[in-house]
Protein backbone atom coordinates (compact mmCIF):
# COMPACT_ATOMS: atom_id res chain seq x y z
CA UNK A 1 0.00 0.00 0.00
CA UNK A 2 1.74 3.69 -0.99
CA UNK A 3 1.53 6.40 1.53
CA UNK A 4 -1.57 8.08 -0.98
CA UNK A 5 -3.41 5.15 -0.70
CA UNK A 6 -2.70 4.75 3.06
CA UNK A 7 -3.73 8.31 3.56
CA UNK A 8 -6.65 8.36 1.93
CA UNK A 9 -8.06 5.43 4.08
CA UNK A 10 -6.93 7.48 7.13
CA UNK A 11 -9.17 10.44 5.46
CA UNK A 12 -12.24 8.16 4.77
CA UNK A 13 -12.48 7.36 8.63
CA UNK A 14 -12.41 11.15 9.68
CA UNK A 15 -15.22 12.54 8.60
CA UNK A 16 -17.02 12.12 12.28
CA UNK A 17 -13.87 14.15 13.31
CA UNK A 18 -15.35 17.62 11.16
CA UNK A 19 -17.45 19.65 12.21
CA UNK A 20 -19.03 19.86 8.43
CA UNK A 21 -19.77 17.73 5.70
CA UNK A 22 -17.70 18.75 2.56
CA UNK A 23 -20.89 20.46 0.27
CA UNK A 24 -21.06 22.57 2.83
CA UNK A 25 -17.61 23.28 3.64
CA UNK A 26 -17.11 23.72 -0.32
CA UNK A 27 -19.89 26.77 -0.47
CA UNK A 28 -18.69 28.13 2.65
CA UNK A 29 -14.56 28.10 1.76
CA UNK A 30 -15.51 29.62 -2.04
CA UNK A 31 -17.54 32.56 0.02
CA UNK A 32 -14.13 33.24 2.31
CA UNK A 33 -11.25 32.20 1.06
CA UNK A 34 -10.12 34.91 -1.33
CA UNK A 35 -10.76 37.47 1.18
CA UNK A 36 -9.04 35.40 4.06
CA UNK A 37 -5.94 34.77 1.76
CA UNK A 38 -5.72 38.49 1.01
CA UNK A 39 -5.98 39.67 4.60
CA UNK A 40 -3.56 37.12 5.79
CA UNK A 41 -1.10 38.04 3.12
CA UNK A 42 -1.59 41.87 4.18
CA UNK A 43 -1.28 41.66 7.40
CA UNK A 44 1.53 39.01 7.61
CA UNK A 45 3.22 40.51 4.53
CA UNK A 46 4.27 36.84 3.69
CA UNK A 47 2.65 35.06 0.96
CA UNK A 48 3.92 31.78 1.94
CA UNK A 49 3.15 32.30 5.44
CA UNK A 50 -0.44 33.02 4.05
CA UNK A 51 -1.28 29.89 2.32
CA UNK A 52 0.47 27.74 5.46
CA UNK A 53 -1.69 29.89 7.72
CA UNK A 54 -5.08 29.58 5.24
CA UNK A 55 -5.28 25.93 5.25
CA UNK A 56 -4.21 26.18 9.64
CA UNK A 57 -7.18 28.18 9.93
CA UNK A 58 -9.69 26.02 7.90
CA UNK A 59 -8.22 22.86 10.10
CA UNK A 60 -8.63 25.06 12.95
CA UNK A 61 -12.66 25.88 12.33
CA UNK A 62 -13.54 22.03 11.07
CA UNK A 63 -12.20 21.04 14.55
CA UNK A 64 -13.19 23.43 16.76
CA UNK A 65 -16.42 22.01 17.97
CA UNK A 66 -18.22 24.79 17.84
CA UNK A 67 -22.06 25.52 16.94
CA UNK A 68 -22.72 28.83 14.53
CA UNK A 69 -25.86 30.79 14.43
CA UNK A 70 -24.82 31.60 11.14
CA UNK A 71 -22.59 31.63 7.99
CA UNK A 72 -21.55 35.33 8.70
CA UNK A 73 -20.71 34.12 12.62
CA UNK A 74 -18.54 30.88 11.17
CA UNK A 75 -17.24 33.37 9.06
CA UNK A 76 -16.38 36.24 12.03
CA UNK A 77 -15.10 32.70 13.59
CA UNK A 78 -12.51 31.98 10.84
CA UNK A 79 -11.10 35.49 10.67
CA UNK A 80 -10.84 35.27 14.57
CA UNK A 81 -8.84 32.07 14.13
CA UNK A 82 -6.54 33.78 11.68
CA UNK A 83 -5.78 36.90 13.50
CA UNK A 84 -5.06 34.98 16.69
CA UNK A 85 -2.64 32.83 14.06
CA UNK A 86 -1.11 35.45 12.02
CA UNK A 87 -1.10 37.36 15.19
CA UNK A 88 1.31 34.93 16.51
CA UNK A 89 3.16 34.32 13.83
CA UNK A 90 4.42 37.73 13.15
CA UNK A 91 5.40 37.41 17.00
CA UNK A 92 8.05 34.41 16.42
CA UNK A 93 8.78 35.03 13.18
CA UNK A 94 8.70 38.60 11.78
CA UNK A 95 8.89 39.01 7.80
CA UNK A 96 8.47 40.76 4.64
CA UNK A 97 7.61 39.71 1.80
CA UNK A 98 10.53 40.50 -1.27
CA UNK A 99 8.61 39.32 -4.02
CA UNK A 100 5.99 41.60 -2.88
CA UNK A 101 8.18 44.44 -2.53
CA UNK A 102 9.66 43.76 -5.73
CA UNK A 103 7.03 43.89 -7.65
CA UNK A 104 5.86 47.32 -6.52
CA UNK A 105 9.28 48.92 -6.64
CA UNK A 106 8.92 47.58 -10.64
CA UNK A 107 6.12 48.68 -11.15
CA UNK A 108 7.21 52.30 -9.74
CA UNK A 109 9.35 52.77 -12.61
CA UNK A 110 6.82 52.83 -15.32
CA UNK A 111 6.36 55.90 -16.81
CA UNK A 112 3.20 57.84 -16.70
CA UNK A 113 -0.18 57.04 -15.69
CA UNK A 114 0.59 53.30 -14.39
CA UNK A 115 4.12 54.24 -13.17
CA UNK A 116 2.29 57.11 -11.22
CA UNK A 117 -0.44 54.33 -10.19
CA UNK A 118 2.43 52.00 -8.82
CA UNK A 119 4.12 54.50 -6.94
CA UNK A 120 0.92 55.05 -5.08
CA UNK A 121 0.68 51.76 -4.11
CA UNK A 122 4.45 51.34 -3.38
CA UNK A 123 3.67 53.99 -1.29
CA UNK A 124 0.61 52.23 0.75
CA UNK A 125 1.87 49.30 0.57
CA UNK A 126 5.35 50.89 2.39
CA UNK A 127 3.17 52.49 4.81
CA UNK A 128 0.94 49.53 5.35
CA UNK A 129 4.19 48.09 6.74
CA UNK A 130 5.14 50.18 8.72
CA UNK A 131 2.07 50.42 10.70
CA UNK A 132 2.13 47.31 13.52
CA UNK A 133 0.41 43.75 12.60
CA UNK A 134 -2.93 44.30 14.79
CA UNK A 135 -3.22 47.80 12.85
CA UNK A 136 -2.71 46.29 9.83
CA UNK A 137 -5.48 43.60 10.63
CA UNK A 138 -7.92 46.60 11.52
CA UNK A 139 -7.28 48.91 8.64
CA UNK A 140 -7.78 46.21 6.37
CA UNK A 141 -10.84 44.90 7.91
CA UNK A 142 -12.43 48.54 8.48
CA UNK A 143 -11.81 49.46 4.85
CA UNK A 144 -10.59 47.19 2.36
CA UNK A 145 -13.68 44.52 3.63
CA UNK A 146 -16.05 46.84 5.14
CA UNK A 147 -16.55 45.41 7.92
CA UNK A 148 -18.46 47.28 10.68
CA UNK A 149 -16.83 48.16 14.38
CA UNK A 150 -19.01 45.16 15.92
CA UNK A 151 -18.39 42.56 13.01
CA UNK A 152 -14.26 43.48 13.46
CA UNK A 153 -14.87 43.16 17.42
CA UNK A 154 -16.15 39.58 16.60
CA UNK A 155 -13.55 38.57 14.55
CA UNK A 156 -10.43 40.19 16.32
CA UNK A 157 -11.83 39.68 20.10
CA UNK A 158 -11.78 42.74 21.07
CA UNK A 159 -14.03 44.81 22.45
CA UNK A 160 -16.26 47.21 20.34
CA UNK A 161 -15.22 50.41 21.86
CA UNK A 162 -11.49 49.15 21.76
CA UNK A 163 -12.28 48.95 18.05
CA UNK A 164 -12.87 52.25 17.42
CA UNK A 165 -10.33 54.02 18.95
CA UNK A 166 -7.63 51.75 17.97
CA UNK A 167 -8.70 52.28 14.21
CA UNK A 168 -8.71 55.54 14.70
CA UNK A 169 -5.19 55.52 15.87
CA UNK A 170 -4.32 53.34 13.00
CA UNK A 171 -5.65 55.51 10.77
CA UNK A 172 -3.75 58.30 11.79
CA UNK A 173 -0.57 56.96 11.90
CA UNK A 174 -1.49 55.21 8.15
CA UNK A 175 -2.28 58.82 6.83
CA UNK A 176 0.87 60.55 8.80
CA UNK A 177 3.42 57.60 7.55
CA UNK A 178 1.67 58.49 3.83
CA UNK A 179 2.67 62.16 4.45
CA UNK A 180 5.86 61.30 5.13
CA UNK A 181 5.93 59.07 1.78
CA UNK A 182 4.87 61.65 -0.68
CA UNK B 1 -7.41 61.35 21.64
CA UNK B 2 -10.32 60.71 21.59
CA UNK B 3 -11.81 59.47 18.53
CA UNK B 4 -13.37 62.06 16.11
CA UNK B 5 -15.98 60.23 13.04
CA UNK B 6 -17.90 61.65 10.96
CA UNK B 7 -21.71 59.92 11.36
CA UNK B 8 -21.68 59.12 7.40
CA UNK B 9 -18.08 57.72 7.47
CA UNK B 10 -19.77 54.27 7.55
CA UNK B 11 -21.99 54.83 4.91
CA UNK B 12 -19.45 56.18 2.69
CA UNK B 13 -16.88 53.13 3.31
CA UNK B 14 -20.27 50.38 2.95
CA UNK B 15 -21.62 52.08 -0.34
CA UNK B 16 -17.75 51.66 -1.85
CA UNK B 17 -17.24 48.43 -0.22
CA UNK B 18 -19.90 46.95 -1.84
CA UNK B 19 -20.46 49.02 -5.63
CA UNK B 20 -16.77 50.90 -5.72
CA UNK B 21 -16.92 53.96 -7.36
CA UNK B 22 -19.92 53.88 -8.30
CA UNK B 23 -21.33 53.94 -4.47
CA UNK B 24 -20.32 57.47 -4.87
CA UNK B 25 -22.70 58.14 -7.68
CA UNK B 26 -25.53 59.23 -5.26
CA UNK B 27 -25.71 63.31 -5.22
CA UNK B 28 -26.03 63.60 -1.40
CA UNK B 29 -23.59 61.31 -0.65
CA UNK B 30 -21.06 62.69 -3.14
CA UNK B 31 -21.52 66.01 -2.21
CA UNK B 32 -21.08 65.21 1.58
CA UNK B 33 -17.84 63.05 0.82
CA UNK B 34 -16.22 66.77 -1.50
CA UNK B 35 -17.11 68.67 1.75
CA UNK B 36 -15.83 66.14 4.59
CA UNK B 37 -12.36 65.99 4.31
CA UNK B 38 -12.69 62.75 6.91
CA UNK B 39 -14.92 61.02 4.22
CA UNK B 40 -12.45 62.50 1.49
CA UNK B 41 -9.74 60.72 2.85
CA UNK B 42 -11.36 57.49 3.93
CA UNK B 43 -12.51 57.44 0.48
CA UNK B 44 -9.34 57.42 -0.58
CA UNK B 45 -8.22 55.13 1.61
CA UNK B 46 -11.11 52.47 1.17
CA UNK B 47 -10.53 52.83 -3.08
CA UNK B 48 -6.88 51.80 -2.41
CA UNK B 49 -7.15 49.37 0.27
CA UNK B 50 -9.60 47.44 -2.33
CA UNK B 51 -7.61 47.92 -5.13
CA UNK B 52 -4.83 46.26 -3.01
CA UNK B 53 -7.50 43.15 -2.20
CA UNK B 54 -8.61 43.16 -5.59
CA UNK B 55 -4.28 43.06 -6.63
CA UNK B 56 -4.32 40.07 -3.93
CA UNK B 57 -7.52 38.16 -5.12
CA UNK B 58 -5.79 38.21 -8.77
CA UNK B 59 -2.26 37.14 -7.50
CA UNK B 60 -3.51 34.31 -5.18
CA UNK B 61 -3.10 30.64 -6.27
CA UNK B 62 -5.13 28.85 -3.88
CA UNK B 63 -6.09 25.40 -2.86
CA UNK B 64 -9.14 24.35 -4.11
CA UNK B 65 -11.95 23.57 -1.50
CA UNK B 66 -11.20 20.03 -2.01
CA UNK B 67 -7.73 19.59 -1.71
CA UNK B 68 -8.29 21.47 1.99
CA UNK B 69 -10.71 19.66 2.82
CA UNK B 70 -9.10 16.34 2.14
CA UNK B 71 -6.12 17.41 4.26
CA UNK B 72 -8.22 18.46 7.11
CA UNK B 73 -9.50 15.30 7.27
CA UNK B 74 -5.98 13.43 6.66
CA UNK B 75 -4.50 15.60 9.50
CA UNK B 76 -7.70 14.77 11.43
CA UNK B 77 -7.43 11.36 11.73
CA UNK B 78 -3.36 11.49 12.34
CA UNK B 79 -4.35 13.46 15.40
CA UNK B 80 -6.82 11.01 16.34
CA UNK B 81 -4.44 8.01 15.43
CA UNK B 82 -1.92 10.07 17.35
CA UNK B 83 -3.65 10.15 20.65
CA UNK B 84 -5.06 6.70 20.47
CA UNK B 85 -1.29 5.94 20.16
CA UNK B 86 0.03 7.55 23.10
CA UNK B 87 -0.62 5.48 25.82
CA UNK B 88 1.07 2.53 23.70
CA UNK B 89 4.13 5.14 23.02
CA UNK B 90 3.97 5.76 27.14
CA UNK B 91 4.24 1.89 27.92
CA UNK B 92 6.50 1.29 25.21
CA UNK B 93 9.04 3.44 26.73
CA UNK B 94 8.74 1.97 30.19
CA UNK B 95 9.14 -1.01 28.84
CA UNK B 96 12.53 0.20 26.50
CA UNK B 97 13.70 1.57 30.17
CA UNK B 98 13.36 -1.28 31.85
CA UNK B 99 14.69 -3.62 29.55
CA UNK B 100 17.61 -1.33 29.25
CA UNK B 101 18.00 -1.41 32.94
CA UNK B 102 17.28 -5.29 33.18
CA UNK B 103 20.65 -5.64 30.66
CA UNK B 104 22.41 -3.16 32.21
CA UNK B 105 22.06 -5.19 35.66
CA UNK B 106 23.09 -8.28 34.02
CA UNK B 107 26.06 -7.09 32.39
CA UNK B 108 26.77 -5.34 35.75
CA UNK B 109 26.50 -8.29 37.78
CA UNK B 110 28.47 -10.84 35.43
CA UNK B 111 31.41 -8.18 35.62
CA UNK B 112 31.31 -7.81 39.39
CA UNK B 113 34.24 -9.99 39.89
CA UNK B 114 36.41 -8.42 37.54
CA UNK B 115 35.99 -5.32 39.89
CA UNK B 116 36.37 -6.92 42.92
CA UNK B 117 39.38 -8.66 42.38
CA UNK B 118 40.69 -5.54 40.97
CA UNK B 119 40.25 -3.75 44.21
CA UNK B 120 41.56 -6.45 46.03
CA UNK B 121 44.92 -6.58 44.27
CA UNK B 122 45.12 -2.34 44.25
CA UNK B 123 44.47 -3.05 48.21
CA UNK B 124 46.94 -4.91 49.11
CA UNK B 125 49.53 -4.19 46.70
CA UNK B 126 49.27 -0.37 46.85
CA UNK B 127 49.53 -0.24 50.77
CA UNK B 128 50.56 3.14 51.05
CA UNK B 129 52.45 3.26 47.41
CA UNK B 130 52.14 6.13 45.42
CA UNK B 131 49.83 6.82 42.35
CA UNK B 132 51.64 5.55 39.93
CA UNK B 133 51.31 2.07 41.36
CA UNK B 134 47.83 2.08 41.52
CA UNK B 135 47.52 3.48 37.30
CA UNK B 136 50.02 0.84 36.71
CA UNK B 137 47.72 -1.45 38.33
CA UNK B 138 44.42 -0.29 36.32
CA UNK B 139 46.56 -0.33 33.11
CA UNK B 140 46.78 -3.99 33.84
CA UNK B 141 43.68 -5.12 34.57
CA UNK B 142 41.19 -7.36 32.33
CA UNK B 143 40.15 -5.50 28.98
CA UNK B 144 36.86 -7.45 30.07
CA UNK B 145 36.87 -4.80 33.12
CA UNK B 146 37.20 -1.88 30.81
CA UNK B 147 34.53 -3.11 28.49
CA UNK B 148 32.39 -3.18 31.28
CA UNK B 149 33.35 0.46 33.06
CA UNK B 150 32.81 1.71 29.24
CA UNK B 151 29.42 0.05 28.95
CA UNK B 152 28.20 1.44 32.12
CA UNK B 153 29.32 4.86 31.49
CA UNK B 154 27.52 4.69 27.83
CA UNK B 155 24.71 3.32 29.39
CA UNK B 156 24.89 6.60 32.19
CA UNK B 157 25.31 8.64 29.44
CA UNK B 158 22.96 7.56 26.70
CA UNK B 159 19.76 6.69 29.30
CA UNK B 160 18.24 9.88 29.47
CA UNK B 161 19.25 11.22 25.73
CA UNK B 162 17.20 7.79 24.79
CA UNK B 163 14.51 8.26 26.94
CA UNK B 164 14.17 12.08 25.90
CA UNK B 165 13.85 10.98 22.23
CA UNK B 166 11.15 8.32 22.62
CA UNK B 167 9.03 10.75 24.76
CA UNK B 168 9.61 13.26 22.33
CA UNK B 169 7.45 11.77 20.06
CA UNK B 170 4.40 12.06 21.97
CA UNK B 171 4.52 15.94 21.94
Amino acid sequence: MTDVERLEGLAGEADTALDMDEEAFRLFYQRTARPLWAYLSRVSRNRQAADDLLQESYFRLLKCGRTFDSDDHRRHYLFRIATNLVLDARRQAPSVDLHEASVEVDGALRPGDAGEQAARRTDLAIALGRLRPRDRALVWLAYAQGASHAEIASMTGLKSSSVKQLLFRARRRLAMFLRGAL
Amino acid sequence: MRPRECPFEADVVKALVCDGRAGLDSPTRREHVESCAECRETSQLVEALRAGERRAWKDAALPTASQVWWRARVRARLQAAHQAERPISVVQSVAAAVVVGVAGSIVGLSWLNGPARLAKAAASRVGGADLVDLVSILVGASPLVWLAVGLGACLVVLMPFAAWLTLDHDK
